[in-house]
């Protein structure tokens, strides 16, 4: 199957929408998406020997997705050189448009600044696992068995990102600057 | 119940892993414990905008971008050549290579070839086909009782 381009073209046709779609809600920009999507791919053929056909074929290539982006957040969080002001005064606003309603998050660059805004703080892992969570509805196994992880390492991650983001939502709704808003 | 119980029951209900009986008792809890109201607050607006991505539509130039990218046929390693493999050659290149050797080694053991004499002496073949002959002449008295003279 290594050789064989043209029935791997098929599987890039058929996988890459929901890769995409995975790589999107884990790093927000589209040309970051793209570039990671991408990547996943190959790695994916040059690894196709590797296939065990233990999980699924978009189980396994899913996994490599996710591995991609979050090696992506690492060093993404890693360069990150915003002030303690601007980070906090971005996330405030995030917060407040967030829960503000559904026409809030209408437009889909106005949504992914809202989500880099409020997942931004957490770590990659948890960003990772909440966001396969949402997206994929996947279960605990399922998240496991795609990441590799153990099932008490997803079901840990998952309720620290959870709580993390209640604490932070709280802390930013209110902050001297949306409650100022609030009043006028 | 204590509220961590409580807490771990409301995010099992964010998880979608809270059994249907236990539904109706947390979903009341959250009315009344701001703490818990905010967890799924904030569980929610998250899950509200990762959701309203939708997903990309397929994408040709895509497609065609990766397979760009892909590399070339990978090479394949040289398969390595096991034990039964190595013996199903060699005996019989060994058995080839014991026959030549006997054949150059010991070339009298049987009647030269007429053939033989001709490159090596360079004289006509009909010479030597003549000169065999003779050689064998006794031969051929002592199996058929005629000798060469009767002839």
């Amino acid at each position: 199957m290594a050789g064989d381009r043209a029935a791997y073209a098929d599987l890039v046709r058929r996988h890459h929408p929901r890769v995409l779609r995975l790589c999107l809600s884990l790093l927000g920009r589209p040309a970051d998406a793209e570039d990671a999507a991408q990547t996943a791919f190959i790695k994916a053929y040059e690894r196709l020997d590797s296939f065990r056909g233990e999980a699924s074929f978009a189980t396994w290539l899913h996994r490599i997705a996710a591995n991609v982006c979050l090696d992506l957040l690492r060093k993404s969080a890693r360069e990150k050189a915003d002030s303690l002001e601007v980070l906090e005064a971005s996330q405030t606003r995030a917060w407040r448009r967030a829960t503000a309603g559904p026409d809030e998050a209408a437009e889909p660059a106005r949504r992914r600044d809202l989500l880099e805004n409020i997942l931004g703080p957490l770590s990659p892992e948890y960003r990772l696992a909440l966001t396969l969570k949402e997206v994929q509805g996947l279960t605990y196994e399922e998240i496991a068995v795609e990441l590799g992880w153990t099932l008490d390492s997803v079901k840990a991650r998952l309720r620290r990102a959870r709580l993390k983001l209640a604490e932070n939502m709280r802390h930013f709704k209110d902050s001297p600057d949306v409650q100022k808003e609030k009043g006028s | 119940m204590r509220h961590e119980l409580w807490r771990d029951k409301v995010l099992a209900l964010l998880d979608g892993e809270l059994p249907e009986k236990d539904r109706s008792g947390v979903e009341e809890h959250i009315s009344s414990c701001s703490d818990c109201a905010d967890l799924r607050a904030a569980s929610q607006a998250v899950s509200r905008l990762l959701k309203a991505e939708a997903e990309p539509a397929s994408s040709e130039t895509f497609v065609r971008s990766v397979m760009r990218a892909l590399p070339h046929a990978k090479a394949q390693p040289e398969p390595s050549m096991g034990l039964g493999e190595l013996l199903r050659w060699a005996t019989p290149a060994f058995a080839l290579g014991v026959s030549a050797f006997l054949m150059i080694a010991e070339p009298g053991t049987s009647d030269p070839l007429a053939t033989d004499d001709l490159l090596l002496t360079g004289v006509s073949e009909e010479t030597t086909l003549l000169g065999a002959l003779e050689d064998r002449a006794p031969d051929f008295e002592d199996l058929i009782g005629i000798s060469v003279e009767d002839l």
